[in-house]
């Protein structure tokens, strides 16, 4: 196993007093991408979130890049997170800046870089993504695909050691969500990045993931790659896996109106 | 980094990494190698260098065109197979091509300007011309309005809005009655601050002072309001269900602000005219009966009307102006704010010019506006 790059140990995370996942162990590895799997509500998103420094854990110790996340104070926690780099859902790029402006963005914050400089590194990173000529466009005047490569492209200018995606194929065809997905893929091989990828896209998993954590019910159900999930007997996983319905998907029948009306269920009642 | 000159030429020997922390360093001395005379060949050699990040690498790029308009040149050796993969990803520039904008002139400015304002007022114009249409349609036709929403919006837009509007009003009558009295009294007619008071909150303050507020706190509301809306898509959701946006959402808000512009128009002069007494009998030591008989008599009912008929204007510009910058915002969020800074903007300036003309024409007409 290489070396670890995230650690969470014994760590309880939620909002509050609401616990939404429990004694969480696990590493991420360097130079991989980890997928962090599971349904809606599984706690996906409030993992990562404890992970990025958006959440402190209720319990439990947080490690990022060998450094305790949250025994840092605010100064030198910002300095951590520059070694890293986040692609929101829905981009969350500046709608009042142009894509260049957007991902120029955090060279012109942290780094002492000359103009020139920081515009071929721009330049580079939105040729990477396919987005060379689209530089002076607003994010609003581009196509919701266009929009997440410009935030992978802010996601990755600093050449981060972690890029945290949260659901990056999210409301994109499969088309360009796999399109991403190869972007992501290359950045990885190019940059030799680590990356979390949250998601729920079974597809995107297949392509992307060395690793796949799986969440539900509070808890990790299964670590492995997709192959030894895939033919995991854990019932929550094997159901994800296969694509199989919930229990709650009602099949009719019961006290439906059709019982009360044809007298079923007078039947039912009087027989008791 | 170590630089070995030799003659004509010099050698960068790379060392570590060349990263973010590192690149800086690179420019400097690669700028000022490109400036020195007698110097023609720079390489730079990657045999002890271990790390390469993008920063290098648009280094080595910028630096490669600044040695050649330099007339100068610029090689890389001892690359490894992966260094040359990385420096591979850096496209090479086209001729001439620049990532920032052509820079446009004053006079390029000025003319965008102006064809921006001639298509503004173009839409506001089609949108007003759209509102009368539906009023016509909710009129004549019985095309509905969702039920409740005029009383619904003459709250939010009215009833929310009188305590600003009567407290504004009580004090800018006061400072009438005080610049108005320090004034008069050098002639020893104080007993007419009544007058001024009364026909200067009648026919300007009192529509004047609720229309800046309506559209400071109402016609930004209603274009945030409506701006959210478009940019989450719900004004194409009401489109689509066959719900006319214009009818279903910007109609009963022109209605409320028709309804309660007015009414709030009306207290505002009543209690301007109050923060006027209050001068009056503490100040220039006039009584209550005689400062509002007073103001009685001066105050024409053609001076109300007039400041009624204005009134009805200027809540009929700030609604369709709020409606107006909601429904063409552009943008997402960011949008949202821009078209509630324009909506208070456009609205207050449109009120004074409606303003001046609506004096201009009173005074031109006579007695009877």
């Amino acid at each position: 196993m290489s070396e670890a790059i995230i650690t969470l140990e014994d760590v309880d995370a939620g909002y509050g007093e609401t616990v939404i996942l429990s004694n969480i162990n696990v590493e991420f590895e360097r130079g991989h991408i980890t997928a962090l799997l599971g349904g809606s509500g599984s706690g996906k998103s409030t993992l990562l979130k404890t992970i990025v420094g958006l959440l402190p854990p209720i319990k439990g110790k947080v490690t990022l890049l060998c450094e305790d996340l949250y025994a840092l104070d605010m100064f030198e926690r910002a300095q951590l997170m520059r070694r890293t780099g986040m692609l929101y859902q829905y981009g969350a790029l500046f709608g009042s800046r142009t894509n260049f402006e957007n991902v120029a963005l955090p060279l012109r914050e942290h780094t002492n870089l000359p103009e020139a400089v920081i515009r071929e590194m721009v330049r580079m990173k939105l040729s990477i993504v396919g987005l060379e000529g689209l530089e002076h466009r607003l994010p609003a005047d581009v196509s919701g695909g266009q929009r997440k490569r410009v935030a992978l492209a802010r996601a990755a200018i600093l050449d981060p050691e972690i890029i945290f995606c949260d659901e990056p194929s999210a409301g994109l065809d499969p088309i360009v969500a796999a399109g991403l997905d190869e972007i992501l893929r290359r950045f990885q091989e190019l940059f030799e990045m680590s990356m979390v990828v949250v998601t729920h896209e079974l597809e995107s998993i297949k392509i992307l993931a060395d690793r796949v954590i799986m969440l539900a019910d509070g808890e990790i159900q299964a670590i492995g790659t997709v192959e030894e999930l895939t033919d995991s007997p854990r019932k929550k996983v094997h159901d994800f896996f296969h694509r199989v319905p919930p229990d709650y998907i009602s099949d009719g029948g019961k006290d439906s109106v059709f019982e009360r009306v044809s007298g079923e269920w007078d039947r039912k009642t009087k027989g008791k | 980094m170590e630089v070995l000159r030799n003659g004509r030429s010099a050698r960068v020997v790379l060392q570590g990494d060349l990263q973010l922390a590192q690149s800086r360093e690179l420019y400097d001395k690669l700028s000022k190698l490109s400036g020195e005379s007698g110097l023609e060949v720079v390489t730079l050699d990657f045999e002890k260098l271990e790390h390469l990040d993008s920063s290098g690498i648009a280094v080595i790029s910028v630096a490669s065109e600044i040695f050649s308009e330099a007339g100068k040149e610029l090689h890389v050796e001892n690359v490894s197979a992966s260094q040359q993969k990385a420096l591979e990803l850096m496209p090479a520039r086209e001729p001439n091509q620049n990532l920032y904008p052509p820079r446009i002139g004053t006079f390029e400015s000025l003319g965008e300007w102006g064809l921006s304002t001639r298509d503004e007022l173009r839409a506001y114009f089609l949108f007003v011309s759209k509102l009368l249409s539906e009023l016509t349609g909710v009129i004549f036709r019985g095309n509905k309005m969702p039920r409740g929403s005029v009383i619904h919006e003459a709250v939010i837009i009215g009833v929310d809005a009188f305590p600003i509007v009567a407290l504004s009003s009580v004090l800018i009558g006061l400072v009438l009655g005080f610049q108005a009295a320090d004034q008069l009294i050098e002639f020893g007619a104080t007993v007419y601050v009544s007058n001024l008071v009364g026909v200067s909150m009648a026919r300007e303050f009192g529509p004047l002072m609720t229309g800046i507020i309506l559209a400071g706190r109402s016609g930004s509301a209603i274009a945030a309001e409506l701006g959210t809306m478009k940019v989450q898509e719900e004004l194409d959701a009401l489109r689509t269900m066959g719900l006319e946006p214009e009818r279903y959402l910007a109609l009963p808000k022109m209605f409320g602000i028709t309804l309660v512009g007015p009414s709030l128009t009306l207290l505002s002069i009543v209690l301007g005219m109050v923060g006027g007494m209050i001068i009056g009998v503490f100040y220039v030591d006039m009584s209550p009966t005689l400062y509002m008989a007073r103001t009685m008599e001066a105050v024409d009912p053609v001076d109300v009307w007039h400041g009624m008929w204005k009134s009805f204007i200027f809540a009929w510009l700030i609604g369709s102006i709020g409606c107006f910058c909601g429904f063409r915002i552009e943008g997402g969020a960011s949008g949202v704010g821009r078209a509630t800074t324009r909506s208070v903007v456009m609205g207050i300036f449109m009120l004074i010019v409606a303003d001046a003309a609506g004096t201009s024409l009173a005074t031109v007409a006579g007695g009877w506006l």
